[in-house]
């Protein structure tokens, strides 16, 4: 299954996104990664990533950016 | 002893507050939002909780709108600095703490004090209206006075700022956990919070729930993300959350919000009972001076000030503090307080209970207050 890495800009929105996913059946989890503005955290999930971002979305979870895992 | 300063801090701390602080210490050992290992990030999910659970008990939309500050007069900093420029123009009220007045004199914002009616909310919200102008930008006021404990009508206050355009905060410090705050219904778009006094959460810790923009921020530093970047970072709540959190403490803000939705807001009618007898009691006595008119629950907080005729109030304080009860004394931080109730050469004494005091014990001050012998 293609896994995701969704970028948020601090730990409290990877928290909330992941919680917001894994409320709609979406296995999801936390991981620290690096990036070109440096540390941060990431929202690693797979399946429908289309739906996971309109998840994300609805739940007011800012996304910086998402990347193949 | 017996404390009756619960006002300044509330002195006993129940049973699931201790164990939470003490579990925290032994469970959560790594800095949240700081690495990517189990310890960490569980660190993290722990902290989150809690301002999810923060929110949801101050009616704010989404956890990440909670910012854990030093204290309560760090929050109120934090609005107030971050909010306002020199020259911009803010009401407050003339019941205000230091926490309030102090930044606002270093900011040099235009200041206007809107005067608490001690008997009327109509009147008191009439006047915060009469000081609005097309220029005001924000109305920041105490939710209750620490020095007579009456209580401002913020509900209506909010309304007001929302009809007129202008930005609410509130300094929740006397009235968090002891009364509902709900900041959507009320309107309120930064609210300061002090754990420590009515969530009986451990000292050292503060909240500020902003549901608007705040601006600036007073602390720039390490935040656990965009490292490279030499630019403190613009998102909520880490923006304003520099440094390390005190973790054990927030976890006791945790256990102090569960403590108190199990009160479900009983303490305050209890508290009130408690401050109506020793009202009862001190307007019997030809010595003692009382400064507030006797109301009905909802519009004081349970507190009381009161002064010995020709004794000084730090006097009182130390007498009764020999006979194991302990009250504050003087001018509790709070100087347009003391000259609105013309009580600023000298102060008063301050009695405040908390969920934890006896009958026994009021009974104990009352005849104290009494049969005092200086």
């Amino acid at each position: 299954m293609q896994k995701y890495m969704i970028v948020t800009p601090s730990v409290t929105y990877a928290l909330k996104g992941r919680d917001a996913l894994r409320r709609m059946g979406f296995p999801a989890v936390i991981e620290r990664r690096n990036g070109s503005s440096g540390c941060g955290y990431g929202i690693v999930t797979g399946a429908d990533i289309k739906k996971a971002e309109s998840i994300l979305n609805d739940a007011s979870v800012k996304i910086l950016e998402i990347t193949d895992y | 002893m017996i404390n009756f300063d619960n006002a300044a801090t509330t002195g006993r701390k129940p049973e699931s507050v201790i164990s939470a602080v003490s579990r925290a210490l032994r469970v959560y050992s790594a800095n949240p939002g700081r690495g990517g290992h189990d310890l960490s990030v569980e660190a993290a999910r722990a902290v989150y909780s809690v301002r999810e659970k923060t929110a949801s008990f101050f009616g704010a939309s989404g956890g990440e709108k909670v910012i854990f500050t030093a204290n309560c007069t760090a929050s109120v900093n934090y609005v107030l600095k971050g909010f306002l420029g020199r020259n911009d123009h803010v009401i407050i009220s003339d019941l205000e703490h230091n926490a309030v007045v102090r930044p606002l004199k270093k900011i040099g914002a235009k200041v206007s004090v809107a005067n608490v009616d001690l008997l009327s909310d109509e009147k008191t919200v009439r006047n915060f209206a009469s000081h609005i102008t097309e220029s005001t930008k924000l109305i920041f006021c105490t939710a209750a006075s620490n020095v007579c404990g009456r209580a401002l009508p913020i509900g209506k206050i909010g309304e007001l700022c929302k009809s007129r355009g202008v930005a609410f905060g509130v300094d929740a410090a006397q009235t968090a956990g002891v009364v509902p705050i709900d900041m959507e219904r009320m309107n309120i778009d930064f609210l300061c919070v002090a754990p420590h006094k009515g969530l009986y959460a451990p000292m050292g810790i503060g909240i500020l729930i902003a549901c608007r923009d705040i601006g600036d921020t007073l602390l720039e530093g390490g935040t656990g993300t965009n490292s490279l970047s030499e630019y403190q970072p613009d998102m909520m709540p880490e923006r304003y959350e520099s440094g390390t959190l005190n973790v054990p403490a927030i976890m006791g803000v945790s256990a102090g919000i569960d403590f108190s939705r199990r009160q479900n807001f009983k303490a305050y009618a209890n508290e009130m009972n408690h401050i109506r007898r020793i009202y009862e009691s001190f307007e019997k006595m030809p010595h003692v001076r009382l400064y507030t008119p006797y109301t009905e629950d909802g519009m004081y907080m349970p507190l009381l000030s009161f002064n010995v005729e020709n004794i000084g109030s730090e006097q009182v304080a130390e007498y009764l503090n020999k006979k194991g009860i302990a009250v504050r004394a003087g001018l509790h931080c709070a100087p347009l307080a003391h000259r609105k109730l013309k009580t600023e050469d000298g102060g008063t004494v301050r009695i405040a209970p908390s969920v934890f005091t006896t009958a026994a014990e009021v009974d104990y001050l009352i005849s104290q207050v009494k049969y005092i012998n200086i």
